[in-house]
């Protein structure tokens, strides 16, 4: 499980966190929400190390990979949905896909994992032989999820992934969720729509100004509207 | 001023201390004129943080200029000297042009090769440079008449007269870094998006810092032929360009003195170490490597930043006070009928996908629009469009009924849009009263290149009267990049307000503020309408419905619903699309 | 200079360029060093053969040394691709000074090898050297086996995905320094590779990176810099117009390639066969 101690992180001028702590445990899916810019993705990037956490500890299963490279991070379990979806766009969606196996087996056994995403993400499977920068924003974050699940996570942190997406793409986003989750993959989702956020996992942090202002489960803070109100406005 | 005092009583009297020969008075007299060189380097890279490695092409024209001429036509010294200057400004002006259409290393690149073409223009030009062998034969050096002293063979004299004219550039260069035109260049250097959005041609800024480096480097080329009496082709061979750049960054760029020490410490080497070491310049080589990896700041700057106090801490502003936006702006100046703002059919696509599709905006003069919709919805983008840094893939803008679709965003920011950013964007190593200062001074001048920028009275009033109402007053001589956030934030509207607007975009004001922030921040905003038409991308929907005059719903890169913040509550699209509570 | 041997050598200069935002100024020595490493290897054993294979792995071996100790400590700071720039030509002022050093100032003499001497065939007034012939040759086989190591191997995937986006290279649990090692020593064989062949060509000497390093920097800049196309394109044009103005007017030929390179810059700022944003930054 991962276990985030206190962590401090300066993000270019702004973005600071102060003394973050959240825990999400084995094949949990937790929703760590707030309004915008108050260190949600920031959080995310502490964890993959691409922000360096100044201060605290982060470990998983027990064992500290605070100041390990990314590159560790991910072969340790920890699989990452970046916000800003970031496709190889000269790459075809299958040597998209095929990135995320190098490290597993150097791409050599593809069917299984293929076999599975595309279960996932029906609307790949006429795409493989494309370019990413040829697909449509929704094509885009679902070979993003896709390509997460190639480095076989334990835990999937997940940044915005219905940004910017038609309704109907938001929907199956939540309902991928559900699923990657029925797997067995625990789920860190930062997210603007609550309403999403709230009915695919089980518990929720809301974070105000880089700090950890509140924790509920999930359900609870449906029916909470005072306390969702005071921290994301909506 | 104490520090050029002194300077010159040290090259006053440097014959006087210094080993009384001939050779070490050449040897100090030609340190001074790579000095110039690497000082007229640094224009361009620590002033507008532009790398070059074709200043050989600079100082090698201006050499042979003045060398030609002398052997050919013996005009009167002053004039040869001058005629090398102007060479090198006409070169660096050619190379400039070209360059300046790429950045960063492969800007480099570029004037590396570029300035091959100069050499071997001297090499295949052997009748008039004498190709390999250099150019000889000069004549007897003396100065015209009234003073008519003889330099050749006259170190004493040649040592007086050149560190004369070498003081005096020194002068020129520092009076120019403090001028209008060094500080846009320091702005540049320091975020040039920012400086382009405040109304700075930047790539023009960036052709005046290579005219004036140009103009110095080929003042130090035709120094250097009145010292050696002779061209040597490795002037201008593409060595010469690495060997200022070694120069430079050895004593540490962004100092007067650094140059100066950087090219002591060259000479030092080439001629002592050569001595003894015949490959000496493996030492070099290898110095220069460390000095990058570890000196960043060169010898000079390393010295001065451990000499330095450290900087007291900013204060912190008072959090309470509303800022106060009286007197800031003018009224609006247009009848409220017409539209200031128009956009038909805006559309913009990335690759394949349509961030903005079809938008027909339109804002009355003294409206305070806000702009909202989901994340993704493509509000920046839309900003990003309006404000110039993007060009639309179809569609037409129109401010103040002319139409400005597809014009950069300097020339949109001189008519008179504004923009803060959504993620901070500013000038992080100037200080807050520098950021304000400059954009404020885009209003007046650009490219003035005498008097000095502190001395414009209605830029600094302008400025005093930014910090002032947005509270940030006692933080002047922070820099800005030590602000708190939210202060930060406010610099951010300040910056965008120094440069006059009738048309503010504010894109996310109290992103990342806090509760207390927000209220002061929103409130700050529905004053400001009072003064300039605003249109606010915000997400904070009490703040949205609380200042807005009427609100545009962005989804999917299309207009939802515009209304008043009462319709808009009651629109049942936007209520399903954004309000999904 | 040969329009083959410029492809080569500007085609390490561009993967690396491309990958690791890097201009790599000490591209030229490398090209140096592979002559000189093929003198060395021919000196010894008198094979020009082995030449062809010693050459590439020692100066790749020293690409890695290179990359490893001097260009490592440049990642992540302020103005990292500044500092690159900057390492790399201390290195290219260090470097031949070291081999003037131990070699020597005057230039080696290396000999066209027996089997590829003298004359192959006459094309009309023209006689066709043998061993131009060779180096025709030469790169008619390693320009598809460079593409293909690009396009059809993992290495090649980690290469073409990072030089778009090096940190979700990363973020999918590859280590990018490694490939960053490889790319660099890959580049720097390459160079080491042309110049070997080139040595029977010219005297090998120390300053003969220089001139290769700023033709090539030409190459690019007309065909586009981090485009394979781009830079084979780029290389014919710029060693064919060359070899032809050269014959026509010798004097001539050093200035054409740069009026080319204006023009370009001017009218198609990005190269013939370059993608927008790649030269940008």
């Amino acid at each position: 499980m991962l276990r985030v101690e206190g962590v401090d992180a300066y993000y270019g001028q702004s973005h600071v966190l102060q003394s973050v702590s959240l825990t999400v445990g084995p094949g949990e899916a937790v929703a760590l929400l707030g309004r915008n810019g108050a260190g949600k993705t920031t959080t995310l990037k502490t964890i993959m190390a691409v922000v360096r956490a100044h201060r605290g500890r982060i470990t998983w299963n027990g064992q500290d990979i605070t100041g390990l490279p990314p590159y560790r991070i991910v072969q340790a379990g920890i699989g990452y949905v970046p916000e800003e979806r970031r496709i190889f766009p000269n790459l075809t969606v299958h040597e998209n896909l095929k990135m995320a196996r190098l490290h597993a087996d150097g791409g050599r056994r593809m069917d299984d994992y293929l076999a599975r995403v595309l279960t996932l993400f029906p609307p790949l499977k006429d795409r493989l032989s494309h370019r990413g920068k040829n697909l449509s924003g929704g094509e885009q974050q679902m070979l993003t999820m896709a390509r997460s699940l190639g480095t076989d996570p334990k835990l999937l942190l997940v940044d915005e992934p219905t940004e910017g997406l038609m309704p109907a793409f938001v929907e199956t986003i939540g309902q991928t969720i559900t699923e990657i989750q029925r797997q067995g993959v625990a789920v860190l989702l930062v997210e603007q729509n609550t309403q999403l956020a709230l009915a695919s996992t089980q518990r929720v942090y809301l974070i105000e100004k880089g700090t950890i202002k509140h924790e509920a489960r999930s359900a609870d803070l449906a029916a909470d509207a005072a306390t969702r109100h005071r921290y994301l406005g909506v | 001023m104490r520090g050029l005092i002194l300077a010159a009583l040290v090259l006053a009297t440097a014959p006087l201390y210094a080993d009384y020969t001939p050779f070490y008075l050449g040897l100090l007299t030609e340190v001074l004129v790579f000095g110039l060189f690497a000082l007229a380097y640094d224009v361009l890279l620590g002033g507008v943080g532009v790398l070059s490695l074709g200043h050989s092409a600079f100082l090698g024209v201006a050499a042979y200029t003045t060398g030609i001429l002398l052997a050919r036509y013996q005009p009167a010294l002053e004039v040869a000297i001058l005629a090398g200057a102007v060479g090198g400004l006409l070169t660096s002006l050619l190379l400039g042009v070209l360059v300046l259409r790429k950045r960063g290393v492969y800007l480099a690149m570029l004037t590396l090769a570029l300035s091959q073409v100069f050499y071997f223009v001297v090499l295949m030009w052997t009748p008039v440079t004498g190709g390999t062998d250099g150019l000889g034969n000069l004549p007897i050096l003396h100065l015209s008449d009234p003073l008519g002293w003889r330099l050749s063979k006259r170190p004493i004299t040649r040592y007086y007269v050149i560190a004369t004219v070498i003081f005096l550039a020194v002068l020129a260069i520092r009076h120019m870094l403090g001028s209008p035109l060094g500080r846009a260049m320091r702005a540049v250097k320091a975020n040039e998006t920012r400086a382009a959005a405040c109304g700075f041609d930047t790539r023009r800024i960036k052709l005046a810092a290579f005219a004036i480096s140009g103009f110095f480097s080929g003042l130090a080329g035709a120094l250097l032929t009145v010292v050696l009496e002779f061209v040597p082709i490795e002037n201008i061979h593409w060595q010469m360009s690495g060997t200022v750049l070694i120069m430079t960054l050895f004593g540490g760029t962004g100092t007067l003195l650094g140059p100066f020490v950087g090219a002591g410490v060259f000479i030092w080497m080439r001629d002592f170490l050569s001595k003894h070491l015949e490959y000496w310049e493996v030492f070099v080589g290898g110095a220069f490597v460390l000095i990058v990896l570890f000196l960043p700041d060169g010898i000079v700057g390393s010295l001065t930043r451990l000499l330095a106090r450290r900087r007291p801490a900013p204060a912190a502003a008072p959090a309470d006070q509303i800022p106060e936006p009286a007197g800031l702006v003018g009224a609006a100046r247009l009848p409220a009928d017409v539209h200031l703002l128009e956009s038909r059919g805006l559309r913009k696509t990335f690759g394949g996908l349509a961030a903005v599709n079809g938008v027909d905006f339109q804002v009355r003069p003294g409206e305070l629009r806000s702009v909202i919709g989901p994340n993704g919805a493509g509000k920046t983008t839309f900003f990003n469009l309006l404000t110039g840094v993007l060009p639309p893939s179809d569609g037409r803008i129109l401010f103040k009924g002319q139409d400005i679709t597809g014009l950069p965003a300097h020339v949109v920011s001189r008519l008179g849009i504004a923009r803060s950013y959504q993620v901070t964007n500013i000038f992080g190593d100037l200080t807050v009263y520098e950021n304000v200062r400059i954009a404020a001074q885009s209003r007046v001048t650009h490219y003035r290149f005498w008097g000095r920028a502190d001395a414009l009275a209605a830029v600094n009033r302008r400025a005093e009267e930014i910090l002032l109402h947005l509270g940030l007053s006692a933080q002047r001589h922070a820099l800005a990049r030590e602000l708190s956030h939210g202060e930060q934030r406010y610099l951010e509207i300040g910056i965008a307000l120094a440069t006059d607007p009738d048309f503010l975009l504010l894109d996310e004001p109290t992103a990342g503020m806090s509760p207390d922030e927000t209220r002061r921040t929103a409130a700050f905003v529905r004053k400001l309408a009072g003064y300039v038409t605003i249109v606010v991308v915000e997400h904070d929907m009490e703040v949205v419905m609380g200042i807005s005059d009427r609100i545009t719903v962005l989804n999917y890169g299309e207009i939802l619903a515009e209304g008043t913040p009462a319709e808009i509550r009651e629109n049942a699209d936007v209520r399903r699309v954004y309000l999904r509570d | 200079m040969n329009g083959c041997i410029l492809i080569l050598v500007a085609l390490g200069l561009s993967i690396v360029f491309g990958l690791m935002g890097i201009i790599n100024f000490a591209h030229g020595v490398f090209y140096m060093l592979g002559a000189y490493a093929g003198w060395v290897t021919v000196h010894l054993t008198g094979s020009f053969w082995l030449a062809l294979l010693t050459a590439p792995l020692a100066v790749g071996l020293i690409g890695i040394l290179v990359e490893r100790g001097v260009l490592q400590r440049t990642y992540g700071t302020k103005n990292a691709n500044f500092a690159g720039v900057l390492v790399t030509y201390g290195l290219a002022i260090m470097i031949p000074d070291l081999v003037r050093m131990t070699f020597g100032r005057p230039g080696k003499p290396f000999a066209v090898p027996a089997a590829l001497t003298g004359s192959l065939f006459r094309l009309g007034e023209i006689d066709v050297h043998a061993y131009r012939v060779f180096i025709l040759g030469v790169t008619a086989v390693i320009l598809p086996l460079l593409w293909l190591l690009l396009n059809r191997t993992n290495l090649g995937l980690v290469i073409r995905a990072g030089t778009s986006d090096n940190l979700m290279v990363q973020l999918l649990g590859i280590n990018v320094a490694r490939t960053w090692t490889i790319t660099y020593a890959l580049g720097a064989a390459l160079a080491a590779f042309a110049g070997v062949i080139t040595a029977p060509l010219v005297a090998v000497a120390p300053e003969m990176g220089g001139l290769v390093l700023i033709e090539c920097f030409i190459v690019t800049v007309v065909g586009g810099m981090g485009t394979f196309l781009g830079v084979v394109a780029g290389g014919l044009l710029i060693g064919e117009s060359l070899a032809i103005t050269g014959m026509l007017y010798d004097v001539l030929a050093d200035v054409v390639i740069y009026l080319a390179m204006a023009l370009v810059l001017l009218v198609r700022p990005r190269g013939l066969f370059g993608q927008e944003g790649m030269s940008e930054e």
